[in-house]
């Protein structure tokens, strides 16, 4: 083997690729040959300068990534709720979502408050004392009720009219 | 998986399986090298990031349409990683972005540098390394890309380019002939 054989072999030698039956020979070539041995020396400095082109990892790349398989781990239905937990809101959803129990409580919250207020009255017109004796004689059901709400004040004592 | 000396297919096997402390080992084994590979064929940095993501999530995903499963009986899992990573950026280099990046990047130019000296001198053997191999044919430089930074035996290699070992071994000789010609028309002019 002359000098080019030898040096066809060099990169092999620097990734530790040769058999032994090649690396021996190789390995006593270099300590003899001081123009093959120089230009092994240059092809691990060139080796050295690609590695040390090399990028640093970024640390927070690892936990992004690891991010990413934990979201893919959980389970489908887990996934689904947070990916819908994370979806941007349209502006008019949440508009709807915060002026829907305003028009609920407009619409129904006011009645019954009003409806509250004039039952009050009512009752107290229809159960107050001192008219216990002008109400209309409670017959029965409805009637009985529209008939008490008219006051007559010449009617007849509550005495005058039968328990039942 | 409490074995620190577990193998790549059982980590594998156990990460599809929601153990997630199976990537962090798999992540300690491979990350530093397959993120170094990446970054030198994806030139953009955020871009970079997510070809890198992306190909732990096919580690996990198993088989797809973009990439086919690993497959134990099929060859070594380093191999068929750096497979999936340069399907990757092959596919983002096919868009033409990590080009245009590259183009425009500061730098790209083998021409000896002025008389620098300290710190800076190491950034622009870094700086004029790197265009050298940017400058060499696509295969030789995945080549010396996947061998240098990659870590890849050479049997890795030839199971990754389905070629035989031997064809690694002149290939891979042949792309270092070349690399260092181009870095030798590029030496600073005070070294020669």
């Amino acid at each position: 083997m002359n000098c080019d054989d030898y040096r066809a072999l060099l990169t092999h030698h620097a990734y530790a690729e040769l058999c032994p039956a090649e690396r021996g020979p190789l390995s006593s070539h270099l300590a003899r040959c001081s123009a093959c041995a120089l230009e092994y020396c240059r092809l691990l400095a060139d080796l050295d300068g690609i590695q040390s082109s090399l990028e640093e990892l970024p640390a927070a790349l690892g936990r992004k990534v690891r991010a990413a398989l934990e979201r893919e781990l959980r389970p489908r239905g887990l996934r689904r709720i947070s990916s819908a937990l994370r979806r941007p809101i349209p502006a008019y959803a949440l508009a709807a979502a915060l002026l829907l129990p305003i028009a609920l409580w407009a619409r129904y919250g006011g009645d019954r408050s009003g409806a509250s207020s004039r039952g009050g009255r009512d009752a107290s017109t229809q159960h107050s004392p001192g008219d216990r004796g002008a109400l209309a004689p409670a017959s029965s059901g409805a009637a009985s009720h529209r008939d008490a709400d008219r006051y007559d004040a010449a009617g007849p004592s509550l005495a005058a009219y039968p328990i039942l | 998986m409490s074995d620190g000396l577990a193998s790549d297919e059982e980590l594998v096997s156990a990460l599809r399986g929601g153990d997630l402390a199976a990537f962090d080992r798999l992540y300690d084994r491979y990350a530093r090298r397959l993120y170094g590979y990446i970054r030198r064929m994806v030139l953009d940095p955020a871009r970079a990031d997510d070809a890198f993501q992306e190909v732990f999530m096919v580690v996990l995903r198993g088989p797809g349409a973009d990439a086919p499963g690993f497959d134990p009986a099929r060859g070594r899992f380093a191999a068929w990683l750096f497979a999936v990573a340069r399907n990757r950026c092959m596919a983002d280099r096919r868009q033409g972005l990590a080009r245009a990046a590259l183009l425009n990047r500061e730098g790209y130019r083998l021409e000896p540098s002025a008389d620098i000296s300290g710190p800076e001198r190491q950034l622009d053997e870094a700086r004029r390394v790197r265009a050298a191999i940017d400058a060499l044919p696509e295969d030789q430089r995945q080549l010396i890309l996947m061998k240098q930074l990659g870590e890849l035996t050479y049997r890795e290699l030839a199971e990754l380019l389905g070629v035989a070992e031997g064809t690694i071994k002149s290939r891979l000789h042949a792309a270092m002939l070349a690399l260092r010609q181009l870095l030798a028309e590029g030496e600073p002019v005070d070294e020669l």
